[in-house]
């Protein structure tokens, strides 16, 4: 993991009150985040109809993404059960929105916000028990635990049917397109997509601020020495519970703008495939980077879309992704970010200002 | 009464199930220090094997002696060529290098075995259950698989515990430089804890095919985690712990699918699984004594 | 018995021993001394082969061993008892002692080995007594008896070890001097002994070997060293 901390030695006009905004942490995430936003507007605006399904998925699977990776290699904390925490954001946009419903089976976008906020909120309080009792567990017992609740949740949903409707699912309505959209011909997806960019820009700037905050040096000083970090007058637990909840929070995020974009929920779309197709993302990202989690998450699906549309075995872009995850892993620990630094070290330094690794 | 017996040996029989993966899965974390995700699909590459070779040559017991001939096979290529490197890693590591391998070796048995035929594997032998008056008491096939496992758990912990090959490879499990010091291959002892390891899968996997509809490369997946469950519950390190781990999630799991419901069977295990892991973080018979931190 | 000769050892880019050549007679206890970090440990790690040398040779019995794997050096009758002792706490003490005779093959291993373990447990009744107990139920001398009794097991030529007198209170350190000494003369053992204990060592050492940066700075005659005042202020601090 890189900790490019060291932005202000290299300045020699340290003078500039524009480089010294550039500096602020907060206001550079917030440059970041606004990249990462426009780069995905331009892609929701530019893609074809076809690809624009790819794109919404790839923002679900964004979201929560950059929450598994700060969890995992921002605080050393590792979650097999991510896919039962989006199903927890999924049901609850479900069921907030469900009711909701006009007679053209649309709702009003103000609603798809606030069902949005809070699906974050539920997962935020789910993520915050699960997180006390994974806060006992280490290494492997940790492991074993989430990935058992990541398969549990499925059968809970299936055998709470008067609520969660069982194996169907529960279907979520699209929501109300603004005017000008629906007359400039969007179909949903496009809008879905609209809103996935939104929802992992706003991620972005949180957690990239989070891991710059003192929180986020807390989590990190646990993650590599649990014992120093408690001289240090840290309470483990409490660090690492905030950590599982704040990840949570971005899986229910995720989970919710994918029940948008799938226009439903069932038990079957949040299965161990999809936990582990997150982990795939965070992995050959670079742990810890949540530009990283973006990359990896734009490769995991991506590639699934095109072995797809190649019209080769249906079994290829699990082969390849199986494959990449262990040569990311024996080769390069770094992911795709840990390579883009490195290149970005070998050119020349054009500017005195260097990017922290977010 | 006659459904408490029914659920009982179904039960057990389930549990030996469960016991022999989670023993692929706790000796060689007990050797390596990995968490093989892998081996499930491993196991159902030994179920595929098993498979071929059955559709050959017609007899259940060739195939069942390839899958365990091919996972242990099976077992030392995938150390020699991927977890080798990653052993000295962080587990956190190795665990995502086995997770990409159980979805690698996966989608491999998937393309190779194409969807278009349905592969089944029979139980060795019937499953119609033995009477006792009007009780129905245990099946054959039941027999078969608590036998089965049995032989493979005294065998093993015979052999561990008893022979001068069990002290090297205990040697070097548990400390790699003394062991060679002491003039142990330390290597060679690793690679038999995976070959090891790959016929208690294959077994669990012959074991467990028949209850499943179909022979799928996911098919075992639902047995990887209940044995990783079983393996937890039980410390990870103790090959005793395996089996009671597995046993009590096989019981557990049969009692509420009997009285309650199927879907509650992976909430069941998670809630056994966390109830544990609150009381004893570090499983039931861990030999580890003290907790880090 | 032993010649080192042009030995250098290090790890990774950093080198610990510059250039060590000495020459070990069969039957004799050499101690070999120094401040920490002068390379005592490296040197005996050099020897056992755990850390191979980048250069120079080592050379046991006649032959060439400079780059015979650590596994393979047992059954030539070398035997390294590492810092610590590296008792195996999760093993029995029997198990461990067993340990010490594996190398062994063919049809009367097994019955050498058992009568080799008697011999450790008549050479130390504490052992006896605990047979059963695992490694880490031992106390700090038990377990370094343990640890020299595995290595008996193997009845080597040549006896390397380190630091055995650690964390020992001076009655059990004595005693173990003066074993190692009835070794040497019932057994015909050579040791190859590093210590921080300089008085004990010398005391029943015929050879010393003062280390200091990695390089031999002074050897002779253990009486020699211990009465040589200069030396000693310079580099053994009393």
């Amino acid at each position: 993991m890189r900790h490019d901390d060291t932005t202000t030695t290299e300045h020699p006009v340290l003078g500039s009150p524009a480089r010294r905004l550039l500096t602020h942490s907060a206001v550079r995430n917030g440059l970041a985040a606004a990249t990462v936003t426009a780069v995905g507007l331009l892609a929701v605006y530019t893609v074809d109809d076809f690809t624009v399904g790819s794109v919404a998925m790839l923002t679900a699977y964004a979201c929560v993404a950059m929450g598994l990776t700060v969890l995992i290699g921002g605080n050393g904390q590792i979650s097999l059960g991510h896919a039962a925490l989006m199903a927890v954001g999924a049901y609850t946009m479900a069921l907030f929105l469900e009711p909701r419903t006009t007679a053209l089976r649309e709702v009003p976008v103000l609603s798809v916000a606030l069902a949005l906020v809070l699906a974050v909120l539920v997962t935020l309080c789910v993520g915050l028990l699960i997180g006390l009792a994974a806060a006992r567990l280490r290494g492997p017992y940790l492991a074993g635990a989430t990935l058992s609740f990541g398969v549990a949740v499925p059968g809970l949903v299936t055998y709470f049917d008067h609520w969660f409707n069982g194996e169907q699912g529960l279907p979520v309505p699209p929501p109300d397109m603004p005017t000008a959209l629906d007359n400039a011909l969007w179909l949903p997806d496009r809008f879905v997509a609209l809103i996935g960019v939104v929802a992992v820009g706003v991620t972005f700037f949180v957690l990239a601020n989070v891991k710059r905050s003192a929180v986020g040096r807390h989590w990190a000083a646990v993650r590599d020495d649990e014992i120093a970090a408690q001289l240090c007058g840290l309470s483990i637990p409490r660090e690492q519970v905030t950590a599982f909840a704040v990840s949570a929070a971005t899986a229910g995020l995720g989970g919710a703008v994918l029940a948008l974009f799938l226009q439903g929920v069932n038990p079957h779309s949040f299965d161990l495939r999809l936990s582990l197709g997150v982990l795939a993302a965070v992995v050959i990202g670079g742990l810890g980077s949540l530009r990283g989690a973006i990359w990896g998450s734009a490769l995991v699906v991506f590639l699934q879309k095109v072995l797809a549309d190649m019209d080769v075995d249906e079994n290829l872009p699990s082969a390849s992704y199986g494959l990449l995850l262990i040569v990311v892993m024996l080769a390069a620990p770094g992911g795709i970010q840990g390579l883009l630094s490195r290149l970005g070290d070998r050119l020349p330094r054009r500017s005195t200002h260097h990017q922290g690794d977010n | 009464m006659e459904r408490f017996i029914l659920f009982t040996v179904n039960g057990l029989t389930l549990g030996a199930i469960y016991a022999s993966m989670a023993l692929a899965l706790v000796i060689i974390w007990r050797s390596t220090r990995v968490l093989n995700f892998a081996q499930g699909a491993q196991a159902a590459a030994s179920a595929y094997i098993a498979w071929s070779v059955t559709d050959v040559t017609g007899s259940f017991w060739l195939g069942l002696a390839a899958a365990l001939v091919g996972g242990a096979v099976l077992g030392v290529l995938v150390q020699q060529t991927v977890f080798r490197r990653a052993e000295s890693m962080p587990p956190l590591n190795s665990a995502v290098v086995g997770v990409g391998l159980l979805i690698l070796i996966e989608a491999a048995l998937g393309m190779l075995f194409a969807v278009d035929e349905t592969r089944t594997i029979g139980s060795a032998f019937s499953t119609k259950s033995y009477q006792a008056g009007s009780l129905p008491l245990v099946s054959p096939q039941d027999l078969f698989v608590v036998g089965a496992v049995t032989l493979t758990v005294v065998t093993l912990g015979l052999l561990l515990a008893r022979t001068a090959v069990g002290l090297r490879m205990r040697a070097a499990a548990f400390a790699p430089q003394t062991a060679r010091l002491m003039g142990v291959q330390v290597p060679l002892m690793l690679s038999l804890g995976w070959a090891l390891a790959g016929v208690a899968g294959g077994l669990a996997a012959m074991l467990y095919t028949p209850t499943a509809t179909e022979l799928v490369p996911t098919v075992l997946d639902g047995l990887l985690v209940l044995g990783f469950t079983a393996a937890i519950v039980g410390g990870l390190d103790s090959l005793v712990g395996a089996v009671t781990g597995g046993l009590a999630c096989g019981l557990a799991l049969s009692y509420t699918s009997g009285y309650s419901q199927p879907d509650l069977l992976l909430p069941v295990a998670f809630l056994l699984l966390i109830g544990v892991l609150l009381a004893r973080p570090q499983g039931l018979f861990s030999s580890s004594r003290t907790r880090k931190v | 018995m032993l010649q080192i000769t042009g030995l250098r050892a290090g790890y990774g880019q950093l080198p610990v021993l510059h250039d060590i050549a000495l020459d070990i007679a069969p039957s004799t206890i050499t101690a070999v001394l120094g401040a920490n970090g002068a390379g005592k440990t490296t040197l005996l790690k050099a020897l056992s082969g755990v850390l191979p040398p980048t250069e120079g040779r080592v050379t046991f019995l006649g032959e060439d061993i400079t780059r015979v794997p650590v596994e393979h050096r047992v059954q030539r009758g070398l035997s390294h008892v590492p810092e610590g002792g590296g008792v195996i706490r999760e093993l029995t003490v029997r198990e461990n002692l067993r340990l010490g005779g594996l190398w062994r093959t063919g049809a009367s291993a097994v019955q050498t080995t058992q009568t080799a373990i008697d011999e450790v447990l008549d050479l130390f009744p504490r052992l006896a007594e605990r047979i059963s107990f695992h490694g880490h139920q031992l106390s700090g001398g038990e377990r370094q008896m343990l640890a020299l009794g595995r290595a008996l097991v193997a009845r080597p030529k040549l006896l390397l070890l380190d630091e055995p007198s650690l964390g020992l209170a001076p009655s059990i350190v004595a005693q173990l001097m003066a074993l190692l000494g009835d070794l040497r003369e019932s057994q015909g053992l050579t040791v190859f002994l590093v210590e921080q204990n300089v008085h004990s060592a010398l005391g029943v050492a015929d050879e010393g070997v003062v280390l200091s940066l990695g390089s031999v700075v002074a050897r002779g005659p253990a009486r020699e060293l211990q009465a040589d005042v200069a030396l000693r202020h310079a580099y053994l601090g009393f």
